[in-house]
């Protein structure tokens, strides 16, 4: 390669990956990072973020109730949301069932799962970004609380 | 001397543009695919330490795959790649990304499991026994990276050389394998391929890329082209010591971009060779009808296809190769052949077009009776009012181009033609002399870009 060309395609490759950078930090889909303390009761350290939506949402028309979503299978085991619905808000939620029992599920459920539970009630939507390395278990969160969602009718 | 105006100018400085263009698709790409990580939220794992080895892996595999495809892609004889660059570099860049990719790929394994294990708290062996028996997909990337271990070591020149062809081949074909194995946990464990985003999409059609070269170009296309053009022994003709001219006669042949310089890989139906297909260059400008190649017996099937018969079906992959007046770049060319090199020299003598005084050849061989094909190219060379040399001897030790009187003399390329660096030269013959040719032609001030050699396997 000719070094102008060479030159170019540094500034190109630079460029693409700069890009990058800025758009996954400085948007909206912060992600989260579950800490690595192996025992619970030390308190988690390290920081950890909450999930912001990409666009919040307006709460509308839903039956006020106790929803179940579906259980979803996933590769760790199933998962299961129930979401309460009051004056046609999200107004808690909380698993039925979620993947557990060997070593990396229980540290990522313990403090994954209450982070989705309080995202959904924060930004009434399910458009938050996705929780880093928890992205089975938050997937499949969603799902399944989506399914609870169209039950209510939820459409926020 | 003042130059006369250069009518390959605009044609060079194309070429070299295309070059650049197409050069930079593998760093852009690669680029692409860790800022699809980065665009995800990816770049935060390089800000703690306890989450670096995440990211590390992340991004190795990342750089690992997209090379992995790009090698693919250069083994795939996809033309634009072939008329930029030619076969055989392209080859040489598929060769050096092996190890690399291979290294990749462990890093990318061993940041994953570094990282699962520090948060599970279990240790690096009973995590990747975790990790394995969690799901086929993932099972099946750890056998992906197992077999591409196994054809890294016995790439290994050391390991090779003890391997027959046909089984190292074959090994090396199980890339493939490599590649089905590793493909699904790209996309079901990865967040940032997961269901919805772009870089599913874009991931997903790399490949599809990818692999469609190397089935069209590599196994369709010549399937096609064989098919139509329907290629057959016509006569052999012996033209010299162990060496005959194969005509074949088919259809359409003007057709298939069979230019002076060019070669194929022949696959001659006839017992004992049908099973691989041999390249080589054509020895004369193809009609539509007719197509030459020129043979030297150098192993066993080319011993079997001295005495090829008449009616012999022939399948052909190609044409393939740079060696052609595409890649000239200027008016005075020299032609430079070294006993069965003489074969695609006598075609391009024929066709590349030539002023008076502006065309050289030069046949070396041992013997006269292996300047192969010598006289049809003085015919040619005389009628375009050029200059024929015949170098015979055994080789030189001080030029080992040249033969041993003239080597020992004291001369160069810049005794036969006095400035060099003005003239193209095409160069085919065995890789040391060539070598020597290379190393003579740079010291005498010829860039890089008017040396044109034609590598083949001898």
């Amino acid at each position: 390669m000719r070094t102008p060309a060479a030159f170019l395609s540094g500034m190109a490759t630079m460029g693409v990956l700069a890009g990058g950078i800025v758009w996954g930090t400085g948007f909206a889909n912060q992600s989260a990072t579950p800490t690595d303390t192996g025992a619970a009761s030390n308190g988690g350290s390290g920081s950890t973020s909450k999930p912001t939506p990409s666009n919040p949402a307006t709460a509308s028309g839903a039956t006020d109730g106790t929803f179940d979503g579906d259980t979803v299978q996933t590769v760790y085991g199933p998962m299961q949301v129930e979401v309460v619905i009051k004056g046609g808000k999200i107004d808690s939620a909380t698993t039925l069932q979620h993947p557990g029992g060997d070593g990396t599920s229980d540290q990522i459920n313990s403090q994954v799962v209450p982070m989705l539970n309080g995202a959904i009630v924060q930004y009434q939507t399910l458009n938050f970004g996705n929780i880093s390395r928890a992205t089975i278990s938050t997937n499949s969160y969603k799902q399944s609380a989506q399914s609870a969602l169209d039950k209510a009718g939820f459409t926020g | 001397m003042a130059q006369t105006s250069n009518p390959y100018a605009l044609q060079t400085k194309r070429r070299m543009s295309a070059r650049d263009w197409a050069e930079s698709i593998i760093p852009v790409t690669t680029a692409i695919a860790v800022s699809l990580f980065f665009a995800d939220g990816g770049a935060q794992y390089f800000l703690s330490l306890d989450t670096v080895a995440y990211g590390v892996g992340v991004v190795a595999g990342l750089i690992g795959t997209n090379l992995f495809l790009v090698m693919l892609v250069l083994a795939a004889r996809v033309p634009a790649i072939d008329n930029l660059f030619g076969h055989d570099r392209a080859l040489g860049l598929h060769k050096q990304l092996g190890k690399p990719v291979l290294y990749l790929m462990l890093a990318h394994m061993a940041g994953l499991v570094i990282d699962y294990a520090s948060r599970s708290g279990l240790d690096l062996v009973a995590q990747s026994l975790v990790m394995i028996n969690t799901n086929t997909d993932m099972l099946m990337a750890w056998l992906a990276l197992g077999v591409m271990i196994a054809i890294v070591v016995t790439s290994l020149v050391a390991v090779r050389a003890r391997l027959s062809h046909r089984v190292w081949h074959l090994i090396h074909l199980s890339a493939y394998a490599a590649m089905i194995l590793g493909i699904f946990h790209q996309f079901s464990w990865s967040g940032m391929f997961r269901e919805g985003t772009v870089g599913r999409w874009y991931w997903l059609a790399l490949y599809l890329v990818a692999v469609g070269s190397i089935i069209g170009f590599r196994i369709l296309i010549p399937i096609v082209r064989s098919t139509r053009h329907r290629l057959v022994v016509d006569r052999v003709v012996v033209e010299g010591p162990a060496v005959v001219s194969i005509y074949m006669r088919g259809r359409g042949l003007d057709r298939v971009g069979f230019v002076a310089g060019k070669f194929a890989h022949w696959r001659f139906l006839a017992p004992h060779i049908w099973q691989e297909a041999h390249p080589f260059s054509i020895s004369a400008v193809p009609t539509a009808t007719t197509v030459r190649i020129t043979v030297r017996a150098l192993g066993d099937s080319t011993e079997i296809l001295q005495n090829v018969r008449p009616g012999t079906k022939v399948w052909f992959e190609g044409p393939y190769g740079i060696f052609t007046g595409d890649d000239r770049t200027t008016n005075r060319v020299a032609l430079i052949g070294s006993g069965i090199g003489l074969a695609p020299i006598r075609a391009l003598a024929e066709e590349l077009s030539a002023a008076p005084g502006e065309l050289v050849v030069i046949g070396r061989a041992s013997t006269d009776a292996e300047l192969f094909l010598m006289n049809e190219i003085t015919e040619i060379a005389i009628a375009k009012k050029g200059t024929v040399y015949e170098l015979t001897g055994k080789r030189g030790i001080r030029t080992p181009w040249l033969p041993y009187d003239e080597s020992e003399q004291g001369a160069s390329i810049t005794d036969i033609i006095s400035n060099p660096a003005d003239w193209d030269f095409y160069l085919c013959g065995p890789d040391l002399w060539m070598g020597a040719m290379e190393d003579d032609l740079r010291r005498a001030g010829v860039p890089q870009l008017r040396i044109h050699s034609e590598k083949f396997a001898w």
